[in-house]
């Protein structure tokens, strides 16, 4: 997984590409900890090059949301398109999480 | 059909009178007429009993054709299995929602797996901290000793005046090794927890292993199975659909015939009406066969004619044959006593 952080608009943008499994947790730990740090309330974590997730991906992308409400701003998802958007939606975590296409 | 009873066959031509060849020869042919007539009627009588049953029980079995119909498909569509009844339309969806709780839980497990990684990785982070202080501690205590060496010496060049510092340097050398102990036994708890974290770690990891090599991870298995479930799920409820789509248009068939066995049942309803017109002839015939054999063919007058049209004309109650027996014997068109020709009057099956 490679991930990039845009703090320029009004909310803080994660463009994450690549596959987002468990291997990649050392590194998401980073994003988890920028969103909750941001300056913005809210924060979109962009899939669009995301090729595929697995369970742990999902995973944390719960445990972001979760860090992140607790820090009282909020997460969406968006670009998420295939197989990781099928995860999503059999994961139903489009219930937890707000998806935009 | 329980008419008039026929009773030609009884009809007894009286001897008395003097009879001509022609009116032997008709008297026998109107004998025979008559029983000829109710002979067809007797037989066209049983025949639509018989064939009226033969509908009926058409009509019967049809619909417990449909009834059994109905049933085969309640049985081929529900599956019996410790007593309980499943509906085969919804065991799919039963294994949908099995299938919603595994990967829920799978769900679940992930997220408290990888959160529990990074608490343990802040605690090791915390306990790095509290390594690199006893280092700050042991760095601290080698300069402590170091002065207390340097005081000891110092205290020996003031040689008597010195005695009580000496003192002093000695049991700063003293706790300067306790710290030591203290530190080298900080140090190897930190390096126990930090060994049993990193063990929890690296299980956590192996987990994670064995769920990616079980295909329990990318969720793969679980999106085929979804939409395999959806797809059987459609069909299934597609071949209900065309089966119940069937069952309407037998049951609409059976309906059908059965109206219209009701029809031809009805239809048959001639029967009544024949017999009625036969037994309105054979009782003209009756009459003349009586009148005749009362009277010798020379009495025969146009009185005793008239008296017969009379008779005639009278034992007939069915109007549209005593119609046509008043055209032919008078001349004229019948009055309309009794219409005894209502549809009403005819007894029905």
């Amino acid at each position: 997984m490679d991930y990039k952080i845009d703090q320029g608009g009004d909310a803080l943008k994660v463009y994450i590409s690549g596959v987002l499994t468990f291997d990649d947790h050392e590194r998401f730990k980073s994003v988890v900890k920028a969103i909750s740090d941001s300056a913005s309330a809210t924060a979109e974590i962009d899939l669009t090059e995301t090729k595929m997730i697995d369970s742990a991906g999902i995973g944390m992308l719960l445990l972001a949301n979760d860090r992140a409400k607790k820090a009282g701003k909020d997460v969406r998802l968006t670009g998420a398109s295939g197989h990781v958007l099928k995860v999503i939606q059999l994961s139903k975590v489009d219930e937890i999480i707000p998806v935009a296409s | 059909m329980t008419g008039m009873a026929l009773n030609q066959s009884e009809i007894v031509v009286a001897p008395a009178a003097m009879k001509s060849p022609f009116a032997k020869l008709l008297l026998a042919a109107l004998g025979s007429a008559e029983t000829v007539l109710a002979e067809t009627t007797r037989d066209v009588e049983e025949q639509t009993q018989r064939l009226s049953g033969l509908f009926t029980s058409l009509t019967e079995k049809s619909s417990e054709q449909t009834e059994r119909l109905s049933e085969l498909f309640a049985q081929i569509t529900t599956v019996d299995h410790d007593g309980q009844s499943f509906d085969l339309v919804t065991l799919p969806r039963i294994l949908q929602e099995s299938l919603q709780e595994v990967t829920e839980r799978i769900l679940v497990l992930s997220k408290q797996g990888v959160g529990l990684i990074y608490s343990l990785d802040e605690i090791l982070e915390e306990i790095d901290e509290v390594a690199s202080c006893i280092g700050e501690i042991e760095a601290i205590n080698r300069q402590t000793r170091l002065l207390s060496l340097n005081a000891q010496i110092e205290a020996g060049r003031a040689g008597a005046a010195g005695v009580g510092f000496q003192v002093v340097s000695m049991e700063m050398q003293s706790l300067s090794r306790r710290i030591d102990a203290l530190s080298e036994k900080m140090r190897g708890s930190v390096g126990k927890v930090t060994a049993s974290i990193r063990e929890v770690i690296s299980s956590i990891r192996s987990e994670y292993q064995e769920l990616s090599e079980i295909g329990a991870m990318d969720l793969t298995n679980q999106i085929d199975a979804k939409e395999q479930l959806e797809v059987l799920l459609n069909a299934l409820v597609a071949r209900n659909n065309e089966i119940q789509k069937e069952l309407g248009n037998s049951t609409d068939a059976s309906r059908r015939m059965a109206e219209e066995i009701h029809d031809v049942v009805m239809a048959m309803q001639f029967q009544d009406r024949m017999k009625q017109r036969t037994e309105a002839v054979i009782g003209a015939f009756d009459q003349i066969v009586s009148f005749m054999g009362e009277h010798d063919d020379l009495a025969m007058d146009q009185d005793s004619c008239e008296a017969l049209t009379t008779a005639i004309l009278g034992s007939i109650t069915l109007s549209d044959v005593r119609r046509e027996f008043q055209r032919s014997l008078s001349g004229s068109e019948a009055e309309e006593p009794e219409d005894n020709d209502d549809m009403s009057n005819i007894e029905l099956f």
